[in-house]
């Protein structure tokens, strides 16, 4: 039991690629950063498709204290071509006023899509605690996450 | 640890210097698993009047690709 290493969400990847065409816009600004504690049991990025399913059905940070389950709107979403083959996925900081709350890491989702199809998941690698605080999560200077897609 | 070294916190961070009025200290958090394991990823901000933010540093997701020779 314990939140999962980074990554993207493979099948959530394929259904945009496949005869599926899940029509995931990353330009959107309906996206949903969802926080969850390490209690997180079995995800498995390679398999898991979304919010609210299976192992990212329970052990969300509890609602209440600054936290409304289903999580905070990721604004200011960027999906550019930067530099190269590199396209960046790229949002506004999100962070949680008057927070009393513990989350180890987060995962991104699709909210306007029917499935509340999963994005990605970021770990934080450890515990981190506010307290009547502000909860912040200040993306990468590299974005949340990006593609090379010319090696 | 006994009832008392609870109770004066022994084993928490210090927070004498925070008597003071709009003090704030920032206490670094130390990844504590995968390749960043060591790094700090962020910091806990103590504020004197005992609210305690979080800022988390996030790391980025990067997908790279590589070409298989014949």
């Amino acid at each position: 039991m314990a939140f999962p290493s980074s990554g993207l969400f493979v099948p959530t990847f394929v259904d945009v690629l496949d005869t599926t065409q899940l029509a995931l816009d990353l330009d959107l600004e309906t996206h949903r950063v969802a926080l969850f504690t390490n209690s997180v049991t079995g995800a498995d990025l390679t398999t898991d498709t979304a919010y609210g399913v299976g192992a990212w059905a329970s052990n969300e940070v509890a609602n209440g204290s600054g936290y409304t389950t289903g999580g905070a709107a990721l604004t200011g979403t960027t999906w550019q071509h930067v530099s190269g083959g590199t396209v960046r996925f790229d949002a506004t900081d999100s962070s949680w006023t008057t927070a009393s709350f513990t989350a180890r890491g987060c995962l991104i989702y699709a909210d306007a899509l029917a499935g509340n199809n999963a994005i990605c998941a970021i770990t934080f690698g450890a515990d981190y605690t506010a307290t009547s605080g502000t909860f912040s999560v200040v993306w990468n200077a590299s974005g949340i996450f990006t593609v090379d897609f010319v090696p | 640890m006994n009832d008392f070294q609870a109770r004066i916190g022994v084993g928490q961070p210090s927070r004498a210097f925070l008597a003071r009025q709009g003090t704030s200290r920032r206490r670094p958090v130390v990844v504590e698993e995968g390749r960043r394991a060591g790094k700090v990823g962020g910091f806990h901000t103590d504020h004197w009047d005992g609210r305690v933010d979080a800022t988390v540093l996030a790391p980025a997701v990067n997908v790279t690709t590589t070409t298989q020779e014949a």
